[in-house]
């Protein structure tokens, strides 16, 4: 109970601390919502892209053209080794028919076009889907590179370098987020620990006259503790909300006409805004105890 | 209750506010510190509720040497001893009610007791009737009284007292002393610092006289 009633105490001091300088709080956590806005955002164009990534590669497929006029022996070989190995998940060989006719049905408006050439041009094919665990860059690189240069193999074509590139630049709006948001966290945990510092300023003579009736460092050092969380936790409130409102104005106004990507849900992942909130109150934390730890508290 | 052995307080080479103090205050004793101003009265006080170190020698309180706790038993020593300051020391942002129950919520004695406690301690010095006021909206005689109600609340082992009754009128000084008599009379040892010599005289306690920052009983 008496831990209760501490942690009660703290609290109802910072709120009416933070009430009382509302207009110094309310800067100190508009600096902290803008920056873990910042961190925030980048994040969340990392997740949204790793989200587009995990979809193309979940549909990673690997299309072995065939030579010409190939012997049905090899092509059988080549088709038990491809299914043979751990990475195939299906197997399917398309004629040279059956692909002009796949042609035909998707390009309705080409569909004349073969005809004008007087020659199938299309080879023949086996399209492989790839296993799940086996969709990884270097998983589809070791995979092709053990059958481009099987015996009928005439091209192969794939995803991968689509792939390739998505997730470097997933890894740089991460790695950038990254340091962005650092710096910009080093700034809120320097704003606050100056408006908690300010108000110790303020308030020294009520912390001395508690310290001489027999309060103990941590009784006189809690509220302004809480309170620095508080400012934190707030401004990752107000990152979170800038961010749900930034995604919706996103995703109503800018994707909805991208093919590429209008498909894909824009989303902020949960885990991600309580991270935001959690994180502003760890910068709260660190800027209080930084700001008392300078101070004669 | 109160042992002190051969303390010298000096703040630099020029000033030496203590000089060789060695002096016993009995437990239950109620007994006056005077001394023309400063002679070191205020000063005693602080080494013997540790907001100062001395600069040599050592005190006791209650048997602890206090000169050699550690930092963290501060606290546990200035809640067992009521101080009435000289400037008052009242928190200006809370009510007088809660200045006076400040002392038990740091103690986390639950809230109604907290209240029904300070508002006790009011009454008894006559101020009940301004529970809601701020500090800076009373006089000095009453912020006064506020500060002695304070240091009474929670019954202390010792009250130490400098100048309580400098801002009251002679009827309410005398109300105070008697107010503290009670207080010694329920076993809290008592030491005022004062250099009101009539009022000295008037409740025939023992004197303790310091003068030059030297004791002279």
């Amino acid at each position: 109970m008496p831990v209760f009633r501490a942690l009660a105490y703290f609290v109802q001091e910072a709120l009416t601390s933070l009430w009382r300088s509302r207009l110094i709080n309310a800067l100190s956590i508009g600096t902290i919502g803008v920056s873990l806005f910042v961190l925030g955002a980048f994040l969340t164009v990392a997740s949204n892209l790793n989200a587009v990534v995990t979809r193309w590669t979940e549909k990673v497929q690997v299309t072995f053209y065939l030579e010409d006029g190939l012997e049905p022996r090899i092509r059988e070989m080549l088709e038990s080794r491809l299914k043979d190995d751990p990475a195939v998940e299906t197997l399917t060989t398309i004629s040279r028919q059956a692909a002009l006719d796949r042609f035909r049905a998707l390009f309705h408006d080409l569909r004349t076009l073969p005809d004008d050439l007087a020659e199938n041009p299309f080879p023949e094919s086996i399209e492989i889907t790839v296993k799940n665990g086996h969709q990884s860059p270097e998983e589809i690189t070791r995979f092709v590179t053990a059958f481009e240069k099987s015996p009928g193999v005439e091209e192969v074509q794939y995803d991968l370098l689509w792939i390739q590139r998505l997730t470097t630049a997933v890894r740089l709006v991460r790695g950038l987020g990254g340091v962005l948001g650092g710096i910009l966290a080093l700034a809120s945990i320097f704003t606050i620990s100056n408006v908690i510092r300010l108000t110790v300023y303020a308030r020294q003579d009520e912390l001395d006259i508690m310290r001489l009736v027999g309060a103990t460092r941590a009784y006189v050092r809690g509220p302004f503790i809480v309170e620095g969380m508080l400012q934190g936790g707030l401004g990752g409130v107000v990152a979170v909300a800038l961010l749900w409102g930034g995604l919706r104005f996103v995703a109503r106004d800018l994707l909805a006409a991208s093919e590429l990507l209008g498909r894909a849900a824009i989303f902020m992942p949960t885990e991600l805004a309580f991270a935001i909130v959690l994180g502003g109150m760890a910068v709260g934390l660190v800027g209080s105890l930084v700001s008392l730890g300078r101070s004669q508290v | 209750m109160i042992q002190a052995f051969h303390v010298y307080k000096q703040y630099d080479r020029e000033s030496v506010a203590l000089s060789d103090i060695t002096l016993h205050v009995e437990k239950g004793e109620f007994c006056f510190l005077t001394g023309p101003s400063g002679a070191g009265k205020t000063t005693f006080l602080k080494l013997v509720f540790r907001e100062e170190l001395p600069s040599q020698g050592q005190i006791l309180v209650g048997g602890r040497n206090v000169t050699a706790i550690p930092e963290a038993q501060i606290p546990e020593l200035r809640r067992s001893i009521g101080v009435v300051f000289q400037d008052f020391k009242l928190l200006k942002r809370k009510t007088i009610l809660e200045n006076v129950a400040f002392v038990l919520r740091i103690l986390a004695v639950p809230h109604k007791e907290q209240k029904r406690r300070a508002f006790n301690a009011l009454k008894a010095v006559g101020l009940h009737h301004k529970m809601h006021a701020y500090p800076m909206q009373l006089s000095g005689g009453e912020q006064q009284r506020v500060a002695i109600a304070r240091a009474l609340i929670n019954e202390p082992m010792l009250l130490l007292a400098d100048e309580p009754t400098g801002n009251l009128d002679p009827g309410m000084a005398q109300e105070i002393m008697t107010l503290f008599q009670e207080v010694n009379a329920r076993g809290t040892t008592v030491l005022v610092a004062t250099h009101d010599r009539e009022m000295i005289q008037r409740m025939g306690k023992r004197v303790i006289t310091i003068q030059r920052g030297r004791v002279n009983e």
